[in-house]
């Protein structure tokens, strides 16, 4: 890091960074107006807070994944299992690891979003400690009493008597709350009349019961004022310490369970890392989808990376996904008719919302959809080794990503113009939405182009800036760096499609006089045309920057 | 500069009939900053001869390799693949090249039948299907088509690594470290692939630190310290300067000249 910042756009970087982390927390510790202490959360939020964590630990208990909360790293599992350590030991040892990053996030969280609900962070702070430690606490709970199950089957069960008893009526008693609000809101008129059913179901002795360790947990979190949240915290910490003694006196053989969950979890960090999380789910699953369209051996050999990146794409997003969303997004269509019965009304409301998603994954999906240069940067040994010329290597991954943003995007518009005709009098007949849906459609891939060709000219020019294979620079001054370069990214993505509508605007203004309504075609024509233009001229600089590219190690690559 | 015997070839690959210079390099230097990592080295080999490079760590034998397949810019010199030059005409040289790291990367959402398809569109193999069926039976890999880079072995991505390069026919063959992470079986399948490259005309240069492989293999070497060219020529002949190494194994002439080189560095 020290090496970078000599050069002034790293040093940049890190000014940027350290005045960030300076403002946030100047933010997280100034002092409040109207005392010491703000109310924490809304009463709403109070109300169902202790619900949504009551079903996110149902969840764990079911799904089983709390194993996780138990992994033992592979060097972990080699020295310690077979060191003459006892076992409440070694799960002392991983309480006390856990705590690290539970400490962080609680001091993170209390810093950086405490402001965000007036919240000082010195109550902040223990009260998050508490939450997330109790959280942590009760995951292990569950993970040790699946692995004496897993590991002894009925009888490793049937030592654990007491907990599963309470865990039975919890279960029955949340899946009667949960029931008796579905019932709530099928009879519910609006909202106001179904969130007073929801008071009504929770104050029943049974949903009281079935949430109070919830509400416990999250009591510091809520309290407001001193003195009631020095008595949440007496009680939060009552609970910890009870899931503390509850731990310790559990004795189920877990070493198995925990060596497995350590390589599982060393398994997803290195995927991650290396940008194949969800292409490990699809091979442990057996279901890689195959490619979009079959690639002929014959033909222009940049083709072959355009193929390689849409298949990258197609292969953790499928059709089945887009069928998911679309049903969801029906399915709130039917719940805003039952609430407010205006067909108009619903339409628009979701058309706005898609439309307001297919522009922003204009702008944040080149963030996300990397399946480019920005991945395979990591692998230039073998794209510098193959028969292309820079330009065709930068343009076939330019496409392919831009082809996969082009679809997320697509999909968006494709629909906000289905709801929009929903919400007319005369659906799909009126030639306006068509003729905006085309163009829409005509401008959208080189759109999405220039996102890309963004992305790939920052990470090619300030590799050290741009996150990319799965060596990640690090450091404030890379931090600062990312930001700066999002801010860059987003001005020269606006200033690149006003180019384009700077131009058709143009063209509008001195025909429509002569034309009328169909000044619209010339002027998408010249936007089109200029946006085309914008391509090729970053396709053309960019590879002449790839074809000068060093990847040795002393390279500005490494 | 030596210039190397040409081998016998077969129809394998029939652009290459009588001996042909299929490598030259001339002058190649590369430098990082202040520091040179490989200074003037020139080398021609021809078709159907092996070369073994042989260097310690740090002599620039991975930079060398890297500078001649257009993996990095060099400072200087010229890099010649079966007539082409490879700064004037990169496409045409990578077109006959093929370069199989130590350490290979792949496309980690490609299988490994999808591999051999990008391959082939890359390098217009008309005859992808059957090539390279015939080429995932001959490396063991048949049963492996449809698995994902991660789902294999070292060993078997090493395979899946040779079944990319072998499959354009390229004439010119570059290893670094070939046998890394292959069991015994695979190390001798491995060196009856180089063999029968080689016969069928390929000039292969082979990176390694196992000298017993080069010896096995190789009919030529190159000595690499410090960046500079020690010795080169006919296995038999590179320690023939120097009457105190005659009889001397390839290790023991190896060390000799690179400690000597070791030597006169440290005095410089």
């Amino acid at each position: 890091m020290a090496a970078r910042l000599k050069e002034p756009r790293y040093a940049l970087g890190l000014v940027v960074g350290v005045a960030y982390f300076g403002w946030m927390g100047w933010v997280g510790f100034r002092p409040r107006q109207g005392g010491p202490v703000q109310p924490g959360l809304p009463s709403l939020a109070e109300t169902l807070l202790p619900v949504l964590l009551a079903v996110l630990a149902g969840g764990w208990w079911v799904s089983g994944r709390t194993y996780m909360a138990l992994a033992f790293t592979p060097a972990e599992s080699q020295f310690l299992f077979q060191a003459p350590i006892k076992r409440e030991a070694l799960l002392q040892y991983k309480l006390l690891g856990a705590q690290v990053s539970i400490v962080a996030v609680s001091i993170f969280g209390a810093v950086f979003f405490g402001a965000a609900i007036a919240t000082p962070p010195l109550k902040g702070m223990p009260s998050l400690w508490l939450l997330f430690t109790t959280i942590h606490l009760h995951q292990v709970a569950a993970g040790l009493i699946r692995s004496s199950w897993t590991s002894q089957g009925p009888a490793g069960l049937h030592r654990q008597w007491i907990p599963m008893l309470v865990l039975g009526a919890a279960v029955l008693a949340l899946v009667w709350t949960l029931w008796q609000l579905v019932a709530a809101f099928q009879v519910a008129t609006s909202v106001a009349q179904f969130l007073a059913t929801v008071e009504i179901v929770l104050s029943h002795p049974a949903a009281v019961a079935v949430f109070l360790p919830f509400s416990i947990a999250l009591g510091p979190a809520m309290a407001v004022g001193v003195t009631s949240w020095l008595v949440a915290v007496a009680g939060s910490l009552a609970l910890m310490a009870a899931h503390y003694v509850w731990i310790v006196r559990i004795d189920a053989a877990f070493e198995e369970a925990a060596a497995e969950a350590g390589i599982e979890l060393q398994e997803i960090t290195t995927a991650f890392k290396e940008g194949r999380l969800g292409i490990l789910q699809a091979g442990k699953n057996q279901r890689i989808k195959p490619p979009w369209f079959h690639l002929r051996p014959s033909g222009h050999p940049a083709v072959a990376i355009f193929w390689k990146g849409l298949t990258g794409f197609t292969r953790t997003t499928g059709l089945s996904q887009g069928i998911a969303i679309t049903l969801l997004f029906f399915a709130f269509w039917t719940l805003l008719l039952f609430l407010d019965p205006d067909p108009q009304q619903a339409g628009i409301i979701l058309m706005a919302v898609l439309f307001v998603l297919g522009v922003m994954s204009l702008f944040i999906g080149p963030l996300f959809l990397r399946n480019d240069l920005r991945t395979d940067l990591q692998r230039l040994d073998i794209l510098k080794t193959l028969p292309l010329i820079g330009r065709d290597v930068v343009a076939a991954e330019v496409l392919g990503s831009a082809a996969s943003l082009t679809v997320v995007a697509g999909y968006c518009f494709t629909l906000a113009f289905v709801f929009f005709n929903l919400s007319t009098a005369q659906p799909f007949l009126e030639w306006q939405p068509w003729a905006a849906f085309g163009t829409t459609w005509l401008l959208l891939p080189f759109l999405c182009a220039v996102a890309m060709g963004i992305q790939n000219g920052l990470v090619l020019v300030f590799p050290a800036w741009m996150e990319y294979g799965p060596s990640k620079s690090q450091g404030i001054d890379q931090m600062g760096g990312m930001m700066v370069s999002m801010l860059l990214t987003g001005i020269m993505l606006v200033i690149a499609w006003l180019v384009p509508v700077l131009a058709g605007g143009t063209v509008a203004f001195h025909l429509f006089p002569l034309l009328g309504v169909y000044t619209a075609i010339p002027a998408a024509l010249m936007a089109f045309a200029v946006l085309v233009g914008e391509v090729v001229l970053l396709v053309v600089v960019l590879g002449d920057v790839y074809d000068e590219l060093d990847p040795s190690d002393e390279g500005p690559l490494r | 500069m030596v210039r190397f015997l040409t081998a016998a070839r077969s129809t394998h690959h029939p652009k290459h009939q009588g001996p042909t210079t299929v490598i030259r390099v001339k002058d190649l230097t590369k430098r990082y900053g202040d520091f040179t990592a490989v200074d003037g080295l020139s080398f021609e080999v021809e078709a159907g001869v092996i070369m073994g490079l042989l260097g310690p760590n740090g002599a620039g034998k991975t930079t060398t390799l890297r500078s001649v397949t257009g993996i990095i810019p060099a400072t200087s010199g010229s890099v010649s693949i079966a007539g082409h030059d490879l700064k004037k005409d990169p496409v045409a040289a990578k077109q006959e090249i093929a370069f199989i790291p130590d350490d290979p990367q792949f496309f980690e959402h490609l299988t490994v039948s999808e591999h051999l398809g990008f391959m082939a569109r890359l390098y217009n193999v008309e005859d992808a299907d059957e090539h390279g069926s015939a080429l995932l039976q001959r490396l063991e890999l048949e049963e492996k088509r449809d698995k994902l880079p991660y789902q294999l072995s070292r060993g078997m991505r090493q395979k899946l690594a040779i079944a990319c390069a072998l499959l354009h026919r390229p004439k010119v063959l570059f290893f670094d470290e070939p046998l890394t992470g292959l069991d015994p079986g695979g190390m001798r399948r491995m060196k009856a692939t180089l063999k029968e490259e080689a016969a069928a005309g390929a000039a292969i240069v082979l990176s390694s630190h196992l000298l017993h492989l080069i010896e096995e293999l190789a009919s030529h070497v190159l000595v690499l310290a410090y960046g500079r060219m020690v010795s080169l020529g006919p296995i038999g002949e590179i320690g023939a300067h120097r009457p105190e190494l005659e009889g001397q194994g390839l290790e023991d002439i190896f060390l000799a000249l690179t400690s000597e080189s070791n030597a006169a560095e440290d005095l410089g």
